[in-house]
């Protein structure tokens, strides 16, 4: 009697699971495929604001909020950069008093820096009712902490298990849809239905983590033949831009079955994908790029300059290697709202699978994209001048900071040459200066500019550097057992200042040839290599 | 997953730190969540690497001596009372702050001195200034020149012949420079 209770129950219970589900794929599948939303997800949004706005005023009336970080502590007077603002003459003797300048100065970085800020998830002036994102708000007000623990229950009993299935459902999909095209041979058909059933596949895929994107000049989106080139903050950045239309994704092939599955969907539609052992010669790699891009039946390249995850706030150094290869490029803004939840990922926090697990718990995943118009580089400019051109684009219209420092800084530290050239500069100024001497009679000895010196230090130092170069990479850049990558010593990779970076780019132009500086872009690669993480 | 909420700063400790460096709540909790954000390890303190880690502090040549200032009191953990003890040096001040506060003139004039003064016996010898120079300078000056150049102040500033500067030689030196602002850090707020 009660076995048939519970196979009748159990019954039930799949019955509902079963319709539940046809119903999802329905409304899910459906609209993905002609492009259209129901409107539901951007309901839900709206929904949702109210609740934070009604949330910020209860807590507002009970404790003052006291924003964490996000806005400016101190204002910052003694840039370590401006050693020239350190004395007004071009010479001067050396006076107790001078150091001074360099203890504001580094007091001033402790406090507030513009790079270690950049790698911790953005603060929000007030509460999401995520745990995550709070100061203990969630014990101000009965009805409030009621607010958070059914947003709780709702994340992690519906619109997980919801999303987790979405996804899955999304990857079987893709494959299907992929598959027969692998047997067709490249006609123009092909090429459509390719076009099609990428843009279906990862529009559902989006719908997966409750992505609402709103899309802007839609006029600039990249065409064929050029390179898209867009600020980076997770790796559903390229989920985000390929559910509009389809991008070659660079990157390396794996080993194994995962590879093989990628081999037959590069057959379905072309990616710029590297076997292991191609990725060592620069040359080829380079040359690829150009054959690709050259093709106008195949899709834009896209590419995160940037090398790594920021965290949204700035935009940080663009690697040159990107913006060496002769081709237009077609610059994209993507910033996300982080009311909604972060879209960051913090590599050395959380592990690819935690994150996906914080992003399918959190409310959404609201984006605004912004195409803009195509760029060439000009005659005049180098390819360093060049990318810092696009960045500059991106970060006004994305509304981020600029930032000139290099984003592989999340993980090392600052090189010592750069301490080395803070003690040239003080060394100009202190060693040319005339030094009065009552009590000594001896003649001033004139002081010769050692550069040799410097040289000699630097070099001796960068070869260090490589040899301990060996930060932690299994985050976003595929990490295979013995594989030695070798972090680009040269100071094109790690910008200071932008002069100096084009002093150094011309210098290496001169002495050595192209391939070297492609570099960067094997470096890219590597880490765009994450990509495939998401396929 | 680490919650900054788990490193929540207390009321009370906020106002034990009110009271003994005369910054204001909000922000005592804003150089907190500094605190954290160097506090890579999320132990609670700070080490010396953490310091190392923040790109622009990290190419000052005085980085060295201005870490030994933070890490006076313990060789490798700073908590955030040991922070806020030092950064409370670099508050403004006006004629009218008291003497004993953290960011008068004389404990700023102090900071400066000891910056200089490595074995802490209250007198600033030839080779410690000669320290100090080579870190400014590195390799960029010879040794001949770095020692004519130490020679040269300490025998301006070094009033009773004794080869050092006490620290009452020092404030006579600097009597003229406008302190307040050179050592001070604009908070806003």
């Amino acid at each position: 009697m009660v076995f048939l209770h519970f196979v009748a129950s159990f019954a039930l219970f799949m019955k509902f699971l079963w319709t539940s589900a046809s119903l999802i794929i329905l409304l899910v599948v459906t609209p993905a495929c002609f492009g259209a939303e129901l409107g539901v997800r951007r309901l839900y949004i709206r929904l949702l604001m109210k609740a934070f706005k009604w949330g910020t005023a209860k807590i507002k009336s009970k404790k003052p909020i006291i924003s964490g970080g996000s806005e400016e502590i101190i204002s910052k007077e003694n840039s370590i950069n401006d050693l020239g603002n350190f004395n007004s003459e071009q010479h001067k003797k050396f006076e107790l008093g001078d150091i001074m300048y360099l203890i504001k100065s580094g007091i001033e970085a402790v406090i507030d820096d513009e790079v270690t800020k950049r790698f911790r998830a953005e603060e929000l002036p007030s509460w999401n009712l995520l745990t995550r994102t709070n100061f203990q708000y969630q014990f101000i007000s009965i009805r409030l902490s009621f607010l958070w623990f059914a947003g709780l229950i709702f994340r992690y009993m519906i619109l997980l298990p919801m999303r987790v299935f979405i996804t899955f459902f999304a990857l079987c999909w893709i494959i299907c849809t992929m598959l027969p095209l692998t047997f067709m041979e490249d006609t123009s058909l092909k090429r459509k239905l390719a076009y099609y059933v990428n843009v279906v596949g990862f529009r559902i895929i989006c719908r997966g983590f409750s992505a609402v994107v709103t899309y802007h000049d839609r006029e600039n989106m990249p065409k064929p033949g050029g390179i898209c080139v867009a600020n980076h903050t997770t790796t559903l950045d390229a989920a985000i831009l390929m559910q509009d239309r389809p991008y070659a994704i660079l990157g390396q092939i794996h080993g194994g079955f995962l590879g093989s599955v990628m081999r037959i969907m590069s057959r379905a539609t072309k990616h710029v994908w590297f076997e292991r052992s191609e990725v060592r010669d620069r040359k080829f790699v380079s040359e690829r790029i150009m054959k690709h891009v050259s093709d106008l039946n195949n899709s834009p390249v896209l590419l995160f300059p940037e090398g790594t995850c920021i965290n949204n706030t700035s935009v940080m150094m663009f690697k040159k290697g990107s913006f060496e290869i002769p081709t237009t490029i077609y610059p994209v803004a993507i910033k996300y709202n982080p009311w909604f939840g972060d879209a960051f990922w913090n590599s050395s926090k959380h592990s690819m699978l935690q994150y996906l697990l914080v992003v399918m718990t959190s409310w959404a995943i609201v984006a605004d994209v912004w195409y803009l118009p195509a760029m060439d580089k000009e005659p005049s400019e180098n390819a360093m001048q060049f990318a810092e051109r696009v960045k500059a684009v991106i970060a006004r219209k994305g509304g981020l900071v600029d930032c000139l420092w290099d984003g592989q800084l999340k993980r090392m530290k600052v090189k010592d040459s750069y301490l080395q050239e803070k003690q040239k500069e003080l060394g100009e100024i202190y060693a040319k200066s005339k030094e009065e001497d009552k009590l000594h009679k001896n003649p001033v000895k004139k002081v010769r500019f050692d550069i040799s010196n410097l040289e000699h230090d630097s070099s001796s130092s960068e070869e260090e550097q490589n040899s301990e170069d060996n930060f932690d990479e299994n985050a976003e850049i595929y990490n295979y057992p013995g594989d030695n990558f070798e972090y680009q010593s040269q100071s094109t990779s790690t910008g200071l200042r932008v002069e100096q970076d084009q002093e150094s780019a011309q210098k290496i132009e001169q002495t050595e040839d192209f391939n070297k500086n492609s570099q960067d872009l094997l470096d890219l690669i590597k880490s765009n290599g994450a990509i495939d993480q998401v396929l | 997953m680490g919650s900054r909420a788990s490193l929540h700063l207390q009321d009370d400790e906020i106002t034990a730190i009110q009271q003994e460096t005369g910054f204001l709540p909000n922000q005592i909790i804003r150089l907190f969540s500094r605190f954290t954000c160097l506090d890579k390890e999320q132990n609670g303190f700070l080490t010396r690497d953490d310091f190392s880690r923040i790109p622009e502090f990290a190419i000052n040549p005085l980085a060295q001596r201005i870490v030994d200032t933070f890490f006076v009191e313990s060789e490798d953990h700073l908590n955030f009372r040991q922070f806020m003890r030092t950064l409370a040096h670099f508050r403004p001040c006006t004629p009218k702050t008291p003497h004993e506060a953290l960011n008068s003139r004389d404990n700023k004039l102090r900071f400066v001195f000891s910056m200089y003064d490595y074995d802490h016996d209250n007198k600033i010898s030839k080779e410690e200034l000669l320290q100090i120079l080579k870190l400014l300078v590195g390799s960029n000056i010879s040794k001949e020149q770095l020692s004519h150049i130490a020679e040269r102040t300490l025998l301006e500033s070094d009033k009773n012949n004794d080869r050092n500067i006490t620290f009452d030689e020092f404030k006579t030196v600097m009597s003229r420079t406008e302190i307040d602002h050179k050592m001070s850090v604009r908070f806003l707020d």
